[in-house]
């Protein structure tokens, strides 16, 4: 029985997680959201940016549609902060995956608050460099992006006609699923350029920010879909990280169930072949998984 | 011919890689548009790097399937898919290729309905194989392995609004928990890495290092 | 390559294909989606994932075909993109199709020519010409990356790792005395595993844990904790000195609070892999069958 459990079919773990999160959604329950200071920390890094004239955000997608979930609902929920505040928003790309992403978030943030393309945001495109469009923006911004993504001259618009480098932006947030945050945005533009960043990060990625935290080269973190989800209540919002709270909440429930009644198994296991053993010593062979084993 | 196949490359990264440390000290508006200039080349040649990579992928599913090796004909609907999307983007909503760049259209919409949720469900599947790892390898064997296995648990309980209902402070334990020995583990190996990569790109300039260059021959 | 198991791959072929089809049909019959442009489109989306999906019975044809094609689309997408974006835009319209041509020309045709050196990578003869474009790439990134990386990434973290010390209270000094105490545990249980001292390995961790809690509750000792971490952490991962005695006790100590990081970094990929999930399962219960 213990060893039909320890060497259980990987599909049926598979199935537990499927259920569990599915019916998650399916019914609802209300759950407590806290935002946590780090989320406050951008939040009101982007609120003091309203009533500053020509108060403008840059934000830079930097994911792509393997963070969607964790980091779409950021970016649309700063862009609604900004428009309600009538903080004027830029949009630009590291990574090339992202650009249909912001495309689709200023479609559906600009409709939402009725704001204007050109005057109140616009969408640069992808550039490739990483770094070096860095160093190019903060010392001339028009020669690094000239045009918007769909052709518009960036001296023409109202949004980014006084833009000349990248200290002029009031608050840059970046969205990142990679090492743009610290390989690219932290090291080159926040000391060289006195620029305030705000980060958005995929969970995993997220430890590693908390020394740029502390030495407040980073000024806030969102974390994953829970923090996109405390910081869809800052901006009074019920939205799709809001609802991903209870399946998450009930998929580490479920993981954790599984870890402990692994390692239950496991001792288990341990006591009863040292019992069985003459010597009275486990056998190491009995503790590894047969290599026929699936998973 | 060695000097210009190998000596002169060298000598190229050293005078580049010496003169981007040094404008970067320079405040003069000289050094500063310089830095700018070769920032912007730089971003041009990385960009031709990107049609290098698309052609590697073509000519290795290419290769695949002149030899007929061992599932050749999957190797097709990279083409079909690379073809359909290449026309999408040629075609450009009717207005050609050296119009700027449509919107909406099929390039769009093949994204959408192709690309994205390809994308995104190749890394759903990764929610499924930690489970299933979790269940199957995460033993408490060691004394390590229990400090993990405890900070793991405080940290997934403490970051979902599960673990404010089993414990008020569960989300100040987990953001204690990050703030204070994660963070200090996490500037360890920061720094680190960094010192590596100070030293790495040292060995860069100074020639130590020359696998960028490829290839053993000359 | 892994081998398909031939029934258990036809079976999550035919299980995830019959899905596909009869949810769908159920959708289109209930009015929910309609065979325009956008429900076409959530029909190949859907088509996509659970073809992706399929990959959790068994590798199988279904899947690897979805996977080829995603990668010749995203390929194809990649390239469209630095076209539009880069090649048309920054260079082929200002050298060839702009009314006025900017005065400075010369400096995109520079980078134009290695741009197409680095392209002929491929051509056997004069490949090593793509060398001299690497070397320019590679000696301007490796050069700008270190002062940047010494001011940003060293310089940066060092200063807020010492510069609390000088604000050191009581309970700071408490918290290095303890740290002292476990280094001096970890030395004997060191000493313990070569046979001369009797004592159990845990006792370290748990005074480490125990600690942690005091200065959770108590809201004290953080920069003192984070001082001796970042200390022990760097001691562990310099291996030129021998780990024994004093240098393998404090490295010992390094070790936990290395467990403690990697611990929160699991506890994150989990959280984050499980998001992705939820994406997934958002679109297909709420987009493709309106259950949500």
């Amino acid at each position: 029985m213990i060893d039909r459990l320890l060497n259980i079919d990987r599909r049926i773990v598979f199935l537990f997680i499927f259920v569990g999160v599915a019916s998650a959604m399916l019914f609802r329950l209300p759950l407590p959201i806290t935002p946590r200071p780090d989320v406050v920390s951008v939040y009101e890094g982007i609120d003091a940016v309203k009533g500053r004239p020509g108060g403008t955000v840059l934000l830079s997608f930097d994911y792509g549609p393997g963070s969607e979930p964790e980091l779409q609902p950021t970016a649309i929920n700063i862009m609604r902060q900004c428009f309600q505040n009538n903080v004027r928003v830029v949009g630009m790309a590291l990574w090339p995956d992202a650009v249909g992403l912001a495309r689709a978030a200023f479609d559906s943030a600009s409709r939402a608050c009725g704001k204007e393309y050109k005057k109140d945001w616009t969408f640069l495109g992808y550039k490739p460099g990483m770094e070096t469009l860095i160093i190019n923006m903060g010392q001339d911004f028009k020669s690094a992006f000239g045009q918007d993504y769909l052709g518009t001259n960036t001296n023409e618009m109202e949004v980014t006609r006084d833009i000349t480098k990248l200290g002029d932006f009031d608050y840059v947030v970046t969205l990142a699923a990679g090492r743009t945050i610290d390989g690219v945005w932290i090291t080159y533009a926040v000391d060289r350029y006195s620029v305030k960043l705000g980060g958005a990060v995929t969970a995993v990625m997220s430890p590693d920010m908390f020394p740029y935290l502390q030495s407040r080269q980073l000024k806030g973190l969102v974390s994953g879909l829970a923090g996109a989800a405390e910081y869809e209540k800052l901006v009074n919002v019920s939205g799709s990280a809001t609802r991903g709270m209870q399946p998450q909440s009930v998929a580490h429930a479920i993981i954790i169930f599984f870890i402990l009644i692994g390692n239950v198994m496991y001792f288990l296991q341990r006591r009863r072949d040292r019992l069985a053993s003459p010597s009275g010593v486990a056998s190491p062979s009995r503790f590894a998984n047969p290599s026929g084993s699936r998973g | 011919m060695i000097f210009l196949k190998r000596t002169l490359p060298l000598i190229i990264a050293f005078v580049i890689g010496i003169i981007a440390i040094a404008i970067y000290y320079i405040p003069h508006q000289t050094a500063q548009n310089l830095q700018e200039t070769l920032a912007r080349w730089n971003r041009i040649i990385a960009s031709f790097a990107f049609l290098l990579g698309v052609y590697s992928l073509m000519h290795l599913h290419a290769q695949r399937i002149k030899r007929q090796q061992a599932g050749w004909g999957y190797s097709l609907f990279v083409y079909l898919g690379f073809a359909m999307m290449l026309i999408a983007a040629i075609y450009n909503r009717g207005n050609g290729p050296l119009a700027g760049q449509a919107d909406g259209g099929a390039y769009d919409w093949l994204y959408y309905n192709v690309f994205v949720p390809a994308d995104a469900s190749m890394f759903a599947m990764l929610a499924f194989f930690i489970a299933s790892a979790a269940y199957r390898t995460f033993r408490a064997r060691t004394i390590e392995a229990v400090i993990l296995l405890v900070a793991a648990v405080v940290v997934m309980l403490g970051r979902v609004p599960i673990g404010e209902l089993l414990w008020s402070r569960m989300p100040d334990l987990q953001e204690w928990l990050m703030s204070v020995p994660n963070m200090a583990a996490k500037r360890g190996i920061l720094l680190g890495v960094y010192l590596g990569a100070v030293a790495t790109a040292l060995r860069i300039i100074f020639g130590i290092e020359r696998s960028y260059l490829g290839g053993t021959e000359e | 390559m892994t081998k398909m198991n031939h029934a258990s791959s036809r079976t999550a072929t035919l299980l995830f294909a019959a899905l596909f089809v009869l949810l769908s049909v159920w959708q289109l019959a209930a009015g929910n989606l309609k065979l325009d442009v956008d429900g076409l489109g959530v029909l190949t989306a859907a088509g996509v994932t659970l073809a992706i999906f399929s990959f959790l019975y068994d590798d199988n044809p279904l899947f690897k075909i979805t996977e080829h094609l995603y990668v010749g689309v995203s390929a194809a997408y990649t390239l469209a993109l630095i076209w539009y974006q880069v090649l048309r835009g920054d260079l082929i319209v200002p050298m060839f199709l702009a009314e006025v041509r900017p005065p400075e020309i010369w400096t995109l045709v520079v980078p134009s020519v290695l741009g197409i050196m680095l392209m002929i990578h491929f051509v056997p003869q004069v490949s090593w010409l793509s060398r001299i474009s690497f070397a320019f790439v590679v000696g301007f990134g490796a050069g700008i990356s270190i002062p940047a990386n010494i001011a940003a990434q060293l310089l940066e973290q060092v200063h807020p790792t010492l510069a609390p010390a000088l604000g050191w209270g009581r309970p700071d000094v408490f918290v290095l005395v303890v740290a002292f105490a476990l280094i001096l545990t970890a030395f004997f249980v060191l000493r313990r595993e070569s046979g001369q001292v009797s004592l159990t390995g845990w006792v370290g961790p748990t005074v480490l844990s125990l600690v942690f809690l005091l200065c959770f509750f108590l809201d004290v000792g953080t920069a003192s904790l984070v001082l001796v971490g970042v200390i022990a952490v760097l001691t562990y991962f310099f291996f030129s000195l021998e780990h024994t005695g004093a240098v393998g006790a404090i490295s010992r100590v390094g070790i936990w609070f290395l467990m403690v990081a990697f611990g929160a970094s699991f506890g994150f990929t989990i959280m984050a892999r499980i998001s992705l999930l939820i994406g997934r399962m958002q679109f297909l219960l709420g987009d493709w069958l309106h259950l949500l």
